[in-house]
């Protein structure tokens, strides 16, 4: 693996607190200039990965590298380059967003007036910069802390829970800004969110993590592939229509979505020789609806392993 | 290291002087040392009354100065307490600490850097105060050559004396306030809550206080029993005490190295506190 090519490389990283894991034996590669979405359920280890990687926790065992050099041995060197947003954004809540955004800058090495009004007006709060933070909105700081973030242009952007408390124009915006950085700025993003829509649309890369463990690792694209795709089923007869998919090799899992609405994976079957097969099984098929495969659906086969381990 | 420090102090610098209470702080401060001479007036006739004695008429501009200094310190030393003692408290409570901790900033420098400048500003205050004494003992009765009442022709200290014996007094009583603010920040990284932070800093230093009484020879290398003694003496001075001009030359040195010491180990345990602490 050659080091360059990564921003974030994790060996074997765990960590315990007490007797409980928190993380165990990750292993993470984030590619240079790629948007990388960090998924799990509640307790997956995400935000206790995320600290780790900013050196805010120290890990149990394993190591962290950034940008090629070890987090212990470089941590002042390799966080200039890194922009973040931890949980829920924090900021000295007497004072105003623009002298939060001037004192966090001076610790990132000097930030001018100019870029924190272009950064203000960037997330959206460019007439706001005045206001003491105590008085902003959920979502007014969630924008802050993304104006935080990325206010010194750093190389590398790690987000935790950037859509919390957003409204809908908010999330586009931010789905935009995610998507700007790394296209136009060419920046390495990493996302860790409950939204799997957003993830699916806003990241190149998807990492799904569960009881502190990597389940799964790879570019969305190649998760979603075509063969993985599914086929939404509203029948007369479930019990019978369940059936017949069950007996068929080209069927993966089947769903009851709702009554009498099937979610049907197809593994190398087609959508015309399932509608074929259910009529000549005497089922009624009154609508036929491919899908594509979806990180919730992803997830949604992840936690389905997980109760049944 | 020197550059990051002073980034560091500039932004802690900044973030006090934002704060309401450092300004209501500092007014308290000045307007304390400024009633000198009433509050002076005041606090001999309530010991008179509550010793049945006659009010002792003996007043100078000098005692004045050092008891109008002795107030206006004690309100120094409860902000420095305060203020240090929520220092970092109010950082992990506010989930700044995450904010900062995750910046290119190394954890021992940041807390060298709050005490300093935490120090920096009760130091201030503290010459404010002695100004704002000065000025009021001045006013209201002068500040002269100290002779005793009953032979005014023998001078017991010359004006340029008493002025060196408040300069002095005041460049060592900040050392203290140092040792103060040191061990306030040391409970501010063990403790999260402010106020619990400020309650448990207050304890400590009740404790120590109370080590000082029960064991004397600690009391002598104690920062807490230190920070009222270099004024203390001024005005012993300035009331013609016996034998207090010498311990003024020896408590003086004690006084200042003594609390250089325990500011330097309270820093050194704070920094490596809260460098080895995970931030969550």
């Amino acid at each position: 693996m050659n080091s360059t090519e990564y921003v974030v490389q994790a060996e074997a990283l765990s960590k315990r607190f007490g007797r409980r894991w928190a993380v165990r034996e990750l292993d993470l590669a984030i590619p240079r200039g790629t948007v990388c979405g960090l998924l799990g359920p509640n307790g997956a280890g995400k935000s206790t990965t995320l600290r780790m990687l900013l050196g805010l926790l120290r890990p149990t065992a394993g190591a962290v590298r950034l940008f090629g050099a070890p987090l212990r041995d470089a941590r002042l060197h390799v966080l200039k380059r890194v922009g973040c947003l931890i949980e829920a954004p924090a900021f000295y809540p007497h004072l105003s967003a623009r002298k939060n955004l001037q004192l966090l800058g001076k610790l990132s090495g000097g930030v001018d007036a100019a870029r924190i009004q272009a950064t203000l007006e960037r997330v959206g709060l460019g007439d706001r910069g005045e206001d003491r933070t105590a008085g902003y909105s959920t979502g007014m700081k969630q924008r802050l802390g993304l104006a935080a973030a990325i206010l010194h242009d750093p190389e590398f952007v790690l987000l935790d829970e950037p859509l919390n408390g957003l409204d809908p124009p908010a999330v586009l915006l931010v789905r935009r800004l995610i998507r700007e950085l790394a296209e136009r700025e060419g920046k390495t993003v990493l996302v860790s969110s409950h939204m799997l829509h957003e993830v699916e649309v806003s990241c190149d890369h998807v990492v799904l993590m569960r009881g502190g463990q990597k389940v799964l690792d790879g570019p969305v694209g190649a998760l979603l592939e075509p063969d993985h795709a599914f086929l939404e089923l509203r029948v007369d007869d479930v019990a019978a229509a369940r059936g017949w998919l069950d007996a068929q090799q080209g069927v993966g899992e089947v769903r009851e979505e709702a009554a009498g609405e099937l979610l049907v994976e197809l593994q190398g079957t087609t959508p015309d020789a399932v509608n074929r097969g259910l009529v000549e099984a005497g089922v009624a098929v009154s609508r036929l609806a491919p899908r594509r495969r979806t990180l919730e659906d992803l997830f949604a086969a992840e936690t389905a392993e997980e109760g049944a381990a | 290291m020197i550059g990051r420090l002073r980034t560091l102090y500039v932004v802690e610098l900044q973030k006090l002087l934002a704060r309401k209470l450092v300004w209501v702080g500092a007014l308290g401060v000045v307007l304390l040392a400024l009633a000198g001479p009433g509050l002076s007036g005041l606090a001999a006739a309530a010991k008179a009354a509550r010793e049945g004695a006659e009010v002792d008429a003996f007043q100078n501009g000098w005692t004045v100065l050092a008891g109008s200094v002795s107030r206006a310190s004690a309100l120094i030393w409860l902000l420095a307490v305060v203020l240090s003692a929520s220092s970092v408290a109010e950082e992990a409570s506010w989930g700044t600490l995450r904010v900062v901790c995750a910046r290119p900033v190394r954890r021992a420098e940041w807390v060298v850097a709050k005490v300093l400048a935490l120090w920096s500003l009760c130091a201030l205050a503290l010459f404010a105060a002695v100004l704002a004494a000065t000025l009021s003992a001045e006013l209201s009765f002068g500040l002269y050559d100290v002779v005793d009442p009953l032979f005014p022709d023998r001078v017991a200290h010359t004006f340029g004396d008493m002025r060196g014996f408040v300069l002095g007094a005041t460049a060592v009583s900040v050392l203290p306030l140092l040792a103060l603010i040191a061990a306030g920040t040391l409970v501010s990284t063990l403790v999260d809550h402010p106020g619990h932070a400020t309650g448990a800093a207050i304890g400590g230093l009740v404790l120590l206080s109370a080590a000082g009484s029960l064991l004397g020879s600690f009391s002598d290398y104690s920062f807490v029993d230190q920070l009222g003694l270099p004024f203390q003496l001024v005005s012993d001075l300035a009331n013609q005490y016996t034998g207090k001009l010498r311990e003024f030359e020896e408590d003086l040195p004690r006084v200042a190295w003594s609390s250089c010491l325990w500011a330097a180990g309270a820093t050194y345990l704070a920094a490596t506190r809260l460098t080895l602490r995970d931030v969550v």
